[in-house]
């Protein structure tokens, strides 16, 4: 029923180690982009004319270098940035290299999530804290953040599933995963089995990812009554 | 008290200029609750941000306790807001915090250590009749009950003014009356001075001391409740009070009859 080089795979553990290498890597590309997109998104959106420090060149120039290499498809901003991994990591093949190129495709990719979570705030909240005194800081750390929290979380799971899809790109530059074998292995080899088994394994992750970060969400959302709202 | 000397405040768009408030004098004595009416587009709304500045005049000065605050910077801008506490028609709370932590956060946002906030938080909540709701979250709550926890957190840093910008706009009349009781409790037992913005002329005429009628970004007319209210002088303030008038004989017979909402 299977061919051999599917029962291969998975008894020597290529498949296995394909899984957990996609995983590994959306979700490590994913953090370190949170770490550069976030407060990107946050300036984005507190520059913006209508923010709460309203700085329209930072914000200008800003959304231009985000647009910039949001527009550019993944698997050509790849090669372009080979040089850029090479001066980070040491390297410009493998899966390091991979990692830097997703969180190079990621973060303006993020940012533009936390920028239109943090849309989402009602404006009369962050006025009504201005009222009591509180300063931009505050304002973005105790109201902004918090208040955008659920619709933050359901943003990141689309950004780590839209990771995901670049990941699956790694194979180019030799990264390894899932994309790598169904490509290597499956398309090159004439084994549309072992495609087909890549294609169903990264369906599974992205719901696994997306039920439990709208999970998470919807658990952490007081707005709703069905959540741990009611104590 | 609380002065507005000239001021002027002009929206400027790309390709012109829209007048919101044009040579507003007003001022607010310590202790009173002062009313501003108008129609929408009046510039009530802008007139009392500018009380705290939370829109900056174009043009004239604001006075809070002889002090000219347009010209203060902002740390001395962010402290004065402390003392000037601000409710709103849409309530404003924040949705992801509790009923308690709505009430902890000016404190919190003024350095006030956790455990002491908690503390001043339970009693403004008790003043509010709220102390059973400290876990909820806001979603849980009725317009009047959020409104009563917005009234509590404008006061958490215990302030000597209370702007309400159409706080009553958005509720019923039986939970507006209560709202405005409980405005009017806090003006005779904690002495705070109250700025009233409104478009209902009842809401004025239930709780106000004195009243200033706004029309077309100017004050039309300026006086006592009771002396506007018997002899309203200016057109505006005819065509606010005149239906009003007679809305409110009725109301006070039949609200005996209305239950309490709480």
């Amino acid at each position: 029923m299977f061919s051999e080089m599917l029962v291969k795979l998975w008894e020597n553990g290529i498949i296995q180690m394909g899984i957990w290498e996609t995983i590994y890597m959306t979700v490590l590309s994913s953090l370190i982009a949170y770490v550069i997109g976030l407060p990107l998104g946050v300036i984005l959106h507190i520059t913006d004319a209508e923010g709460i420090y309203p700085l329209r060149w930072v914000n200008r120039i800003l959304g231009l270098f985000v647009n910039f290499f949001r527009s550019i498809p993944f698997i050509i901003l790849m090669v372009a940035m080979l040089p850029v991994a090479k001066l980070i990591v040491g390297v410009s093949l493998g899966n390091r290299a991979m990692i830097v190129m997703l969180v190079i495709a990621a973060s303006p990719y993020v940012a533009r999530m936390v920028e239109s979570s943090l849309k989402e705030v009602n404006a009369g909240v962050i006025e009504a804290a201005q009222s009591m005194g509180a300063n931009n800081f505050q304002l973005v750390w105790k109201v902004l953040l918090p208040e955008a929290k659920p619709s933050l979380i359901i943003g990141s799971v689309i950004s780590m599933v839209t990771i995901l899809g670049y990941s699956a790109m790694a194979s180019t530059i030799g990264g390894t995963g899932l994309g790598q074998i169904a490509i290597s292995y499956g398309h090159q080899r004439f084994n549309p089995d072992v495609t087909w088994c890549c294609v169903i394994l990264t369906v599974i992750i992205v719901q696994v990812i997306q039920e439990i970060g709208t999970w998470i969400a919807h658990k952490t959302d007081k707005r709703y009554s069905g959540g741990s709202a009611v104590k | 008290m609380i002065e507005l000397r000239h001021l002027g405040k002009i929206y400027k768009t790309a390709n012109r200029e829209i007048v919101a408030l044009e040579d507003i004098n007003l001022s607010v004595q310590d202790g009173e609750i002062f009313g501003i009416i108008g129609l929408s587009g009046a510039g009530k709304s802008t007139l009392v941000r500018c009380v705290n500045l939370l829109e900056k005049p174009s043009s004239g000065h604001v006075f809070i306790d002889g002090e000219d605050i347009t010209e203060f910077d902002r740390k001395s801008l962010l402290s004065l807001r402390r003392s000037i506490g601000m409710i709103f028609q849409d309530f404003n709370l924040l949705e992801q915090r509790s009923v308690l932590r709505n009430v902890t956060f000016p404190l919190e946002v003024s350095g006030v250590k956790r455990a002491a906030a908690r503390e001043r938080a339970m009693e403004l909540l008790k003043l509010v009749g709220l102390s059973d709701r400290a876990e909820s979250f806001p979603s849980q709550l009725s317009g009047g009950q959020k409104q009563r926890v917005a009234i509590a957190r404008a006061l958490a840093t215990n302030p000597k003014y209370l702007l309400c910008d159409e706080a009553t706009s958005a509720l019923d009349p039986n939970t507006t009356r209560s709202i405005l009781e409980l405005l009017k409790r806090i003006n005779q037992t904690l002495g705070v001075t109250i700025v009233v913005i409104t478009h209902e002329m009842k809401v004025i005429y239930q709780i106000c001391d004195r009243v200033a009628v706004l029309d077309q970004s100017r004050i039309a007319e300026e006086g006592k409740v009771s002396d506007v209210f018997a002899d309203p002088r200016s057109e505006i303030a005819r065509e606010l009070i005149l239906p009003e008038r007679i809305g409110i004989s009725w109301q006070k017979t039949s609200s005996k009859e209305q239950q309490e909402e709480v």
